[in-house]
């Protein structure tokens, strides 16, 4: 008895239990007010609101859960399993669209598409006005098609490890029972892959309900932009928590698929390979329509848009380049940093509480802790700052009435909040790459140099910190980043005075100053390139 | 009898490197044949041009009499009529163990394919886990999925690629003679790929020895054995030593153990030194026998022991004994040699562990 209670209140237990509690205060203050409905704030949104976001956010998955479907199992055969000039080069440039936030791609093709735009100019100058036809870019295909193409890497990337394990054994033990390489694909390699194909899906779909910033360029309405409009339009939180509370379920759902998919995947174990098979040659017409397929969508989902911004950023740079500029970045650059640390701490202690009680209540808090990746940065914006207000409300009514002393909001508006909600949306990031470095502290390691006489700090200094270090400047590189480029809860939690890139993005473009967002996109594309290379890197490996 | 596989002259290459250079066999309906070699000897290769997965560069492969391969053409692996067990299974894991099974009678009718898969669960005994996953399988299990699996079709001819690798000891030997037993009973023709020598000669009827990448013997298992026909393959299949000896006629050969006589199977001129193949159970305790040799080394087996002995013009034979034989090291033991085939090999030929070990 003692000793369980001894257990359960040991400091890393109670870490982790605190580190839970962030993740599950802001869901539960979100689901709260589903079940605490208030009629008036209900009737208007389902007059008004609720039926076109439905339809909207209807259109937006499937959509996008189609086209980067067939975009991201594609190229992923097409480079796991085929050689065709240019293979290697495509293989990691397919990724580089991960580099481009959302929203910086939904303005540059906007720019590029729209009546104004140079192509359509173009088009006007060669036919003249009105005699050529256009697809409208600000339209429901228009934003399908952005958000697809930004974020096809993730079924690509995942769909590609599979495939490249498991894609050409597969079709020669198809061919052995007698099917085609076509048939092989389809009726086996194809469904076998289906956890891969399914969890990258997954990935896609919470991204796209989370999407802020590319859907308000649009006017495209959703969960996320209503929230935001109604929290900041109509100064309703309540009508904000209640829009949150609905989006939260459908993430749930997307959650659970995504976390069977994993499971399953354990199971699908490809087999050993001792050696590397060889890739299927492509030849004559086919190894060129390889390439320029490949070519296609990498001109379109990067190069293009890179080019458009480079273009736009040299026009402006002599009016742009100036301290208001570096204000923004300096305080991107601050809040990636503070954040990427306050994450990584937090993740180590996870990591190593997990290490130290492998048992199902501390997986269970762990696995907790990580859900934010999921959740949309409106949502964790209205559920933080909820509790935060309460905490205010009541450290202004005790400090009046205990003390009779008049003190305003203490955590209100302050960076504390925001980095909290940075902290929590992307948890999973950091405490995935240090946990996965922490497996190769294994028990025995620690149980090996407790023999030559390294205990404590010694053996957290000359055995931990080594083999963590790669883990951990992952973990940091790609927090920092994910932070930089965060739109909706810099938007909405930032105190006064601290615009940063993303937010100036976000007020230029509501504005229709393409040119002038370009400078700022391109500095968070640079940043971006960052997790690329150490992916590109750590896959090579 | 029909020749089901034969291979003319077959030449494959990776990136202009050869490493298949001049295969020869043929195997008949219902005989199971066996590649044999170290890791990187080429045989994984020689079965994947069979199946159709490598092209190759010159020679013919043919299949019941038709050609499949040759140089710059090939005939498709799935147009092949080739079954294939895989050194890792590859099961399908999103399948049961019937659908892993059926995935092969595609062009089979329903009622039709029902019945086969029932009758080849019951050769594979795997009637009770027909509707398991993989994963919830034992690595036993799993072999014999792989080996139904590639039976359905009813193939000419079932390629296995090192199919007992993944087993422990134990159930390798077990599941080999089964396998051997269910290909011999519905009269499959069979080629297997191992490196275990233990493995091909209890499945196989014919072995061929490869070294890299050229066929050094094609052969019963007896005569890889006991009549091989260069120092490699005396060297790689079983134990034994080179003992000094020198031609004294058609029959006989003079050795530091005295006049061999026998079946000599190499001709060497009359005088001509030579090296003779000595296998450890030619060598024999015969305490009655003129000739003493030292203990020096001694290896308990169980059933045997393996003593090293060392004559008394400085040749080591190896001779294993039954295991009450007890000898210590260092004792003089009599010995006398009961050798029905001499091989003989050029004196400057050498066997490769005794190349280490002098």
């Amino acid at each position: 008895m003692n000793r369980s209670i001894k257990k359960l209140t040991d400091g890393w237990r109670i870490s982790v239990f605190a580190i839970a509690m962030l993740v599950m205060v802001p869901i539960a203050v979100v689901l709260l007010s589903f079940f605490s409905p208030s009629q008036e704030v209900w009737d208007h949104l389902i007059k008004h609101v609720l039926s076109e976001l439905l339809i909207n956010t209807f259109w937006l998955v499937t959509g996008v859960g189609a086209v980067t479907a067939v975009l991201g199992v594609s190229l992923a055969w097409l480079t796991a399993v085929y050689d065709y000039p240019g293979r290697k080069m495509f293989s990691w440039a397919l990724l580089l669209p991960l580099a481009m936030p959302t929203y910086v791609l939904a303005f540059v093709s906007i720019g590029l598409l729209d009546f104004s735009g140079p192509v359509q100019t173009m088009l006007r100058d060669w036919f003249g006005t009105g005699n050529y036809w256009f697809p409208d870019i600000r339209s429901t295909g228009g934003v399908v098609a952005v958000m697809s193409l930004a974020l096809y890497p993730y079924v690509y990337l995942i769909a590609r490890n599979a495939f490249a394990t498991q894609g050409i054994r597969t079709i020669e033990v198809a061919q052995s029972l007698g099917h085609g390489r076509v048939s092989g694909f389809f009726k086996i390699a194809l469904p076998m892959a289906r956890p891969w194909i399914a969890g990258g899906l997954m990935l896609v779909l919470m991204e796209t309900l989370a999407d802020f910033g590319a859907v308000s360029i649009f006017n495209f309405d959703t969960f996320t932009t209503a929230i935001y409009k109604a929290w900041f339009g109509f100064f309703s939180l309540s009508a904000a928590a209640q829009l949150s509370s609905i989006l939260v379920v459908f993430v749930f759902v997307i959650i659970l698929i995504e976390q069977r998919m994993r499971l399953r995947m354990r199971y699908y174990q490809p087999g050993r390979h001792s050696t590397e098979m060889k890739r299927y040659r492509l030849k004559g017409p086919a190894k060129w329509l390889a390439f320029t397929a490949s070519l296609l969508v990498l001109s379109i989902a990067f190069i293009i848009p890179v080019v458009q911004l480079l273009f736009w950023s040299v026009e402006v740079v002599t009016d742009e380049l100036n301290n208001r500029y570096f204000g923004f970045l300096i305080r991107s650059l601050l809040l990636g940093v503070l954040a990427a640390i306050i994450t990584c701490f937090f993740a180590l202690i996870l990591s190593y509480a997990k290490r130290h009680y492998p048992d199902r209540l501390t997986n269970f808090l762990v696995r907790t802790s990580t859900l934010g990746y999921a959740l949309p940065g409106t949502i964790l914006a209205v559920g933080i700052f909820i509790p935060n207000a309460f905490v205010d409300n009541v450290i202004i009514t005790v400090s009046r009435n205990v003390f009779g002393i008049e003190t305003g909001p203490v955590l209100q508006g302050t960076v504390a909040v925001m980095i909290m909600a940075y902290v929590v949306r992307f948890m999973a990031a950091g405490f995935n790459s240090i946990d996965n470095a922490m497996q190769r502290v294994t028990r025995s390691i620690d149980e090996a140099a407790t023999l030559m006489g390294l205990r404590g700090l010694n053996m957290l200094r000359k055995i931990h910190i080594p083999i963590l270090r790669g883990g951990v400047l992952t973990a940091l590189t790609l927090v920092f980043v994910d932070v930089m480029k965060e739109m909706p809860i810099t938007l909405m939690t930032r105190p006064f005075g601290w615009d940063t890139l993303a937010v100036k993005i976000y007020e230029l473009t509501s504005e229709g100053e393409w040119e002038r967002a370009a400078l700022p996109a391109a500095t968070l594309i640079l940043a971006g390139l960052l997790p690329i290379i150490l992916l590109t890197k750590h896959t090579e490996k | 009898m029909t020749k089901i596989l034969e291979l003319k002259n077959v030449f494959h290459a990776y990136d202009e490197h050869l490493v298949v250079k001049d295969i020869s066999f043929k195997l008949q309906k219902g005989s199971i044949g066996c590649l044999l070699g170290q890791s990187g000897c080429g045989k994984t290769t020689v079965l994947r041009t069979i199946a159709g997965f490598e092209d190759i560069v010159d020679g013919n492969i043919l299949i019941k009499g038709n050609v499949v391969s040759k140089k710059k053409w090939s005939l498709p692996p799935e147009k092949r009529n080739v079954g294939m067990v895989f050194q890792d299974y590859a099961l399908f894991p999103h399948l049961t163990v019937s659908e892993n099974i059926s995935l092969g009678l595609r062009k089979v009718d329903r009622s039709e394919r029902v019945k086969r898969v029932t009758k080849l669960l019951e050769t594979v005994r795997l009637n009770d886990v027909k509707k398991n996953y993989p994963h919830e399988l034992s690595g036993g299990q799993q072999q014999r999925v792989a080996l139904a699996r590639a039976l359905a079709p009813k193939p000419e001819l079932l390629l296995m690629d090192e199919p007992f690798s993944n087993l422990d000891i134990n159930l390798r030997e077990k599941l080999s003679m089964e396998v051997r037993e269910i290909l011999k009973k519905h009269g499959i023709t069979g080629l297997l790929v191992t490196h275990n020598q233990h493995e091909a000669f209890a499945m196989a009827d014919e072995i061929g020895v490869m070294k890299e990448g050229v066929m050094q013997q094609w052969d019963t298992a007896y005569n890889i054995y006991h009549k091989p026909v260069n120092t490699f393959v005396a060297d790689f299949i079983g134990e034994g030593v080179l003992l000094h000896g020198i031609v004294e006629n058609e029959r006989q050969v003079r050795t530091g153990l005295g006049i061999l006589e026998g079946e000599i199977t190499h001709k060497y001129s009359l005088g001509s030194p030579i090296h003779i193949l000595i296998r450890p159970e030619d060598v024999v305790h015969y305490d009655d026998s003129g000739k003493q040799a030292k203990v020096i080394h001694k290896a308990f087996r169980g059933e045997s022991i393996l003593y090293t002995l060392i004559l008394e013009n400085g040749d080591k034979v190896l001779s294993l004994a039954p295991s009450h034989h007890e000898h210590p090291i260092g004792s003089k033991v009599g010995i006398k040699l009961e050798v029905d085939d001499i091989i003989l090999f050029k004196r400057s030929e050498k066997l490769e562990h005794q190349k280490t070990r002098e």
